[in-house]
């Protein structure tokens, strides 16, 4: 999954940015409306955690550039305007969840996987493909009963391909909803993980299938 | 506490039941003395008729003529009447036929003066005496005698008095009747119309002080909620429309002070929240697995960070209640505002170098201005702060200390501004920061301009702020001229 993280005090940003990136989301920054727009405009953002008083634009400009956007991401407003008015105006004008500082990181982190669960349309935190059960609360995947041990990396993109469960994945979607923005990747790196994920999960059913020139589908029962 | 209706209710009714009790009074007196009077001038006529008509006859005996209704004992009108005659020896001479033996009280007038006395007139009969000294007249010719009426003669006497006594009596039962009748109705009057009149007063009081019922209902629905609303003076008398309009001047100033603490509280709420928030997430970061000794002094230098612009933003926001609640108690003394300066640029020489900074300042002329030096020196420091903490890396600063016509010109400016023309006027309110600022990492809470305007006016002088092309941004301050007696000048 991919975060933006539109923050201007710089030292909240980077903390928000190192935990999410410690969950294994990928996770991009913007001091500034500005900046937030262009990393919105070039697309891949999951769920975008906005802060409203920006310099250069505001978080209120950010969220109606955003309501004129072909693919919306969710949104989860965090400021420190507590009033009801705020949150009331926040909600109406997009924003799809609103937190105030201070906040509690789980908290935060909560809300952000609600996002995200939504953004997919999924309705509870575990998520049923073939034999395999993934806990997105827990971060933890389980075949029947036997907990499978993965890196942030790999649960990241079975998560990804688990929420895109029955749609061909491209390795572009890959890389840009599990890796931070301008990390250098080698051409068959995702081929990579992908692969060590297969033997992980013990596939050899073709629960997660290669299509050739296209990329990967996760799809239980074909 | 003082209630109008109850007082006026109160005061009115007794007011007026004063004042009619004074009036019924004076007109039962006045009636009383004018039917007093006109019952002792019709005694004191029907005495000098009767004592006209008294005449000695040849054989010494006085001859009285009386018509039958004075012989029965009633006057021409038909009330009880008595007379008696005496000799000035006091000698019962002659008596109406009615006090069948009865004397009347005898009295003594002189000539031409009657007097008058209350007497009983046998039983409870209460009545009024008037008794007249008179000479006697000679009889007339008998041609000359009028009507039928009835004489009277008195025995003979041996030797004629020089004058007679004559008292005419009549009960006065009627008459103080009439007055007791008069008394009890004017009573009764008078405490009718003073229950009316109360009446009256409670139901004009109810209908005057109604429209102050309907704009205290009105007033009590105004809350803090509801601000934008006013008390409307529909229907009110014109004497309560002052007050409606000076108490709807009052809510409109309610409403933009309750604005602009509303706008106040959610700026400080911002300001504070957001390195609280800062602080907490670093921490919770830190806390949330194992890291490397490197990682935790990353988080200690950043928690620090934060505690540093959270220390120097409430100590701002002191600085600025302190000087709103005029709680800033510094004495005020000659200050050399040159060396003043000098002594902040040295300060900051540090941070000018850092950054590679030129200082145009040349020779400070000499200049005193009359103030607290606390006060001076924070103006200053926020002031050439605020130079240094926008001034672009290799740009210059400023500094210009001039009198002028208006007192002293401090001019300070830095190159670098990104200050729109048009938010000029915003930078002296507090917790407005150019987007600049905002992007400087946090470092500025947007206080310190703010702080050097409310210095400058609490010291009596000016601030200005200036933006022009080129990225020059001025700030002019004009401290007052001291003019010797305590008071700023101009």
């Amino acid at each position: 999954m991919r975060i933006l993280v539109v923050e201007d005090f710089k030292s909240l940003q980077e903390s928000i940015a190192q935990v999410l990136r410690e969950q294994g989301y990928a996770v991009d920054t913007a001091g500034d409306g500005r900046l937030a727009l262009w990393h919105l405009q070039g697309g891949g953002i999951d769920v975008v955690i906005l802060d409203l008083m920006l310099p250069g634009m505001s978080g209120w400009e950010v969220l109606k550039a955003m309501a004129r956007m072909k693919s919306r991401p969710a949104v989860l407003v965090l400021t420190a305007r507590d009033t009801v008015e705020d949150r009331v105006k926040g909600l109406d004008a997009g924003a799809d969840d609103y937190l105030t500082k201070p906040f509690a990181l789980e908290e935060l982190l909560a809300r952000v996987r609600v996002l995200t669960r939504r953004r997919y349309n999924v309705a509870g935190p575990r998520l049923h493909v073939g034999p395999l059960t993934i806990d997105a609360n827990a971060r933890r995947v389980f075949r029947g009963s036997a907990e499978i041990e993965l890196s942030a990396r790999e649960y990241a993109i079975l998560e990804y391909l688990a929420l895109r469960r029955g749609h061909i994945v491209s390795r572009e979607d890959i890389r840009q909803h599990v890796y931070c923005d301008g990390a250098a990747l080698e051409s068959n790196v995702i081929d990579v993980y992908v692969g060590m994920l297969r033997k992980k999960i013990g596939d050899n059913t073709d629960l997660l299938q290669t299509r050739r020139g296209q990329g990967y589908i996760l799809a239980p029962g074909q | 506490m003082r209630s109008i209706r109850i007082e006026l209710m109160l005061w009115c009714p007794a007011v007026i039941a004063v004042l009619l009790a004074l009036l019924g009074a004076g007109l039962y007196i006045t009636l009383r003395g004018m039917l007093n009077s006109e019952f002792n001038t019709s005694l004191a006529t029907e005495a000098s008729i009767l004592a006209a008509t008294v005449e000695r006859t040849p054989d010494s005996r006085l001859q009285l003529e009386s018509d039958a209704a004075r012989q029965r004992g009633r006057s021409a009108v038909g009330i009880p009447q008595y007379f008696q005659i005496w000799t000035d020896h006091g000698k019962t001479l002659l008596r109406a036929v009615p006090l069948a033996g009865h004397d009347l009280k005898l009295l003594r007038p002189a000539m031409r003066h009657p007097v008058i006395s209350t007497v009983n007139l046998g039983g409870r009969v209460a009545g009024r005496e008037l008794a007249l000294r008179f000479r006697l007249s000679d009889a007339a010719p008998p041609g000359q005698r009028v009507g039928h009426r009835q004489t009277l003669h008195t025995p003979a006497l041996a030797a004629a008095p020089a004058t007679y006594i004559l008292a005419v009596a009549r009960p006065t039962d009627q008459l103080d009747d009439a007055l007791t009748g008069l008394g009890w109705s004017l009573v009764v009057a008078c405490s009718l119309a003073t229950v009316i009149s109360a009446l009256l007063i409670a139901w004009l009081l109810d209908r005057g002080l109604r429209p102050i019922a309907t704009i205290a209902e009105q007033i009590s629905c105004i809350g803090s909620t509801r601000l934008s609303e006013r008390v409307s003076a529909h229907k009110a008398p014109r004497e309560l429309l002052p007050i409606v309009d000076r108490l709807n001047s009052l809510l409109a100033r309610v409403e933009e002070d309750v604005a602009r603490e509303k706008a106040l509280t959610a700026d400080m709420a911002h300001e504070l929240r957001t390195p609280l928030a800062g602080l907490r997430t670093a921490v919770e970061v830190a806390l949330s697995r194992p890291r490397p000794a490197e990682q935790y002094q990353h988080t200690l230098r950043q928690t620090l960070a934060i505690g540093r612009q959270m220390q120097n933003l409430v100590e701002n926001l002191l600085t600025l209640a302190r000087l709103d609640t005029d709680s800033y108690q510094s004495a005020g003394q000659m200050c050399r505002l040159d060396l003043m300066i000098e002594d902040q640029l040295e300060a900051l020489a540090d941070r000018l170098r850092t950054g590679n900074v030129t200082l145009e300042k040349g020779a400070l002329e000499a200049a005193t201005v009359f103030a607290a030096p606390e006060l001076i020196a924070l103006v200053l420091r926020n002031v050439l702060d605020n130079a240094i903490s926008y001034v672009n890396v290799c740009g210059s600063i400023r500094v210009l200390l001039r009198p002028s016509d208006a007192g002293t010109l401090l001019e300070v400016a830095n190159t670098g501004s990104m200050v729109d023309r048009s938010d000029v006027t915003h930078v002296f309110e507090r917790f407005w920061r150019g987007d600049t600022a905002r992007s400087n990492h946090g470092h500025h809470s947007g206080l310190g301009l703010s702080i050097v305007h409310n210095v400058m006016r609490r010291i009596g002088g000016t601030a200005l702020a200036q933006s022009s092309r080129g990225g020059w941004f001025t700030i002019t301050l004009t401290f007052p001229e001291y003019r010797g007696d305590g008071v700023h000048g101009a």
